[in-house]
């Protein structure tokens, strides 16, 4: 519906990783995400931006 | 006192929060039976104080023609909605029920209702109490 929706940010272009999130919580160099249905994902990286008008969250992988 | 069954599969999230919701708004003057697909889904709407709760096919086959109200997302009438939970004999049973559907437009099956303005469920699950009130007090 209107829950933000996740996306990876790679070579200057998004992925949509998960919708619907209702849970984000960062983890050490992981993140928790889950959504309203219950379908959990964990992503290994940071988050590059949130933007709460567009309900949108931009995830990166973590350069070495 | 008038029977609501909140209808929820998976993990339960969506109705534990229509739950939660309805027992802040109207206290002990509902009765509210959990409808779960699964059994941690009943568990976790049993949680957020539904006065009895139910599992699986059966379960909502017979109590969905026996209350005055049916809360839950879009999912509860797409036969095979919710990954495969929601059984083709479940979504006949609630589609056919007397009882009133109140239905939150979230669906992961790809329906879409148009005319649906898009907003957060905190705000759908108000507006759903609020209809509700509408029901309970004219």
């Amino acid at each position: 519906m209107c829950e933000a929706n996740a996306y990876i940010y790679k070579n200057g272009k998004e992925e949509l990783y998960l919708e619907n999130v209702d849970l984000l919580i960062p983890e050490g160099s992981k993140i928790y995400l889950r959504n309203l249905f219950g379908e959990q994902k964990t992503f290994e990286g940071h988050v590059k931006e949130i933007s709460l008008l567009k309900h949108k969250i931009l995830l990166e992988e973590t350069k070495e | 006192m008038r029977k609501i069954a909140v209808i929820d599969g998976q993990g339960g999230g969506i109705g534990s929060l229509i739950i939660k919701g309805l027992r802040e708004e109207f206290g002990d003057n509902i009765e509210i039976i959990a409808l779960g697909t699964n059994s941690t889904a009943t568990s976790s709407m049993m949680k957020a104080r539904a006065n009895k709760g139910a599992t699986g096919e059966n379960a909502i086959i017979w109590n969905a023609g026996k209350v005055d109200i049916i809360i839950g997302p879009l999912s509860i009438v797409l036969s095979n909605g919710m990954l495969g939970e929601l059984t083709q004999a479940m979504a006949e049973a609630i589609a056919s029920s007397p009882a009133k559907k109140l239905l939150i437009p979230l669906n992961q099956e790809g329906v879409e209702v148009i005319g649906i303005t898009k907003e957060p469920l905190p705000h759908l699950i108000e507006k759903l109490i609020n209809r509700i009130k509408e029901d309970l007090y004219v």
